[in-house]
């Protein structure tokens, strides 16, 4: 099997849904941590476009974007699939997927405002979760069925990540009694051994957001 | 069967243009259902809960909302014809790169340049660079797909149609910066499927005027 090359950052989630997806399949993989204030030559090389990571690097052949990247290790490595084989349930999958990618500014809003701004995001964060609750997972266990898919890996942050946002932020966004459903997803995206064993630390990642909040905040008025 | 199959569009959408080309390159017949965005209809709000916009493809009664995954629906169910998307991984990740591209960047300026006063320099500029960035990507093939139209042609061709609106608002020539891509638009035009489905660029002039006047830009 020709070389596979991941270039990340922790604690980015986009860096883990590539992470997840590998250790899923059971693909073996080189890691390559990059200081995102300092981005090495070789990142710039094969992701000139938006200079971002993750990049996955097949055979010395660069793919970017972490959707993509998945779409890409689904067709490459079919075993334990992320997608169904039905088109029309396959097109699902990518609707929630994409609803992922399409609000996460709005997560992102929460994060890094305060005053109305703050506010609104709050109120817009609310409407995805209740959207989620009630027409996006339904009756299943993941957004997968019965096992972790493209949806679940895309949904994935907001079973770790959201936590600490909302811990340095000072409030409190998602109550387990408002989104049950949620709340059961969490926990069992939690326990998939893949998922619980590549997870970053928690300390480290809380001091990293308490850092870029600050940043972020500092610079908005200014 | 024609009843199988209904779309949900606004005939000035290019989210729209893309899944009626998909459609015309397919051979596919198919319901059009015109939207009216100020009063959309209770069918749209019912098949398209989540966003409540078009397009929306109705398979036998069953929605897909979301143009690239409508695209990818149709090339995975007739998958016969015209394929859009390669069937080599790591090509078909390229593809779907620079379709991602087309809506990160494309479709972000180009609004920025008639829906928001004062911007419409800087965007113009922006968007000088992605097109350039295409045409780097584009390179000598006659179609981003290579040989033959694809995926990518199908997600920026719908474009074309609105370079008169943009070149007005922000008063710059795209063909003077960008020959390469109008060429490639020249040559999409020529297949029945792109000309058939792009709408007048005038009548998306006349709209964008009738938008900005009621947001009050104008």
């Amino acid at each position: 099997m020709e070389e596979v090359k991941l270039f990340g950052a922790t604690p980015s989630p986009f860096s883990y849904r590539v992470i997840w997806a590998l250790k899923l399949k059971g693909i073996p993989y080189e890691y390559v941590e990059e200081d995102l204030s300092n981005k090495s030559a070789l990142l710039l090389q094969y992701n000139p476009v938006h200079k971002k990571i993750p990049v996955l690097v097949h055979g010395g052949k660069p793919i970017a974007e972490s959707i993509i990247i998945l779409e890409y290790i689904e067709q490459t490595w079919p075993q334990n699939p992320l997608l169904p084989k039905e088109a029309y349930e396959r097109a699902q999958a990518r609707f929630w997927t994409k609803f992922a990618e399409d609000k996460s500014l709005t997560f992102y809003a929460f994060f890094r405002s305060d005053g109305e701004e703050h506010e609104k995001a709050i109120k817009d964060a609310l409407e995805v979760l209740r959207i989620l609750e009630e027409q996006g997972l339904g009756e299943k266990k993941f957004f997968g069925g019965d096992t972790v898919g493209l949806a679940d890996i895309a949904w994935g942050w907001m079973a770790y990540w959201l936590g600490v946002m909302e811990e340095v932020v000072g409030k409190k966004l998602f109550e387990a009694h408002a989104f049950p459903r949620l709340h059961e997803w969490m926990e069992n995206f939690k326990k998939v051994p893949a998922i619980k064993e590549n997870l970053p630390e928690r300390n480290g990642m809380l001091a990293h957001f308490k850092r870029q909040r600050e940043i972020l905040i500092a610079s908005s008025i200014s | 069967m024609a009843e199988a199959l209904v779309l949900l569009d606004f005939s000035l959408s290019p989210f729209g243009v893309r899944v009626r080309i998909a459609l015309a390159e397919k051979g596919i017949k198919y319901e059009y259902k015109e939207e009216d965005l100020k009063d959309k209809s209770s069918l749209l709000l019912q098949m398209n809960p989540v966003h409540k916009q078009i397009p929306v493809l109705i398979h036998n009664g069953k929605p897909i909302c979301e143009s690239f995954i409508i695209v990818q629906y149709i090339d995975e169910v007739w998958k016969d014809k015209s394929p859009l998307l390669p069937s080599d991984p790591y090509r078909q990740a390229q593809a779907r790169f620079w379709a991602d591209f087309v809506d990160k960047k494309v479709v972000n300026c180009g609004r920025r340049i008639w829906l928001v006063k004062g911007e419409e320099k800087e965007a113009a500029k922006e968007l000088i660079e992605c097109l350039k960035m295409l045409e780097g990507e584009l390179g000598d093939k006659p179609y981003f797909g290579g040989e033959s139209f694809g995926f990518v042609d199908v997600a920026l061709v719908p474009f074309y149609s609105w370079f008169y609106t943009y070149e007005t608002c922000a008063n710059f020539s795209i063909e003077a910066e960008c020959p390469k891509l109008v060429a490639w638009a020249k040559r999409c035009m020529e297949k029945e499927s792109v000309s058939n489905s792009l709408p007048d660029p005038h009548k998306i002039y006349d709209y964008v005027l009738q938008v900005r006047k009621r947001i009050g830009i104008d």
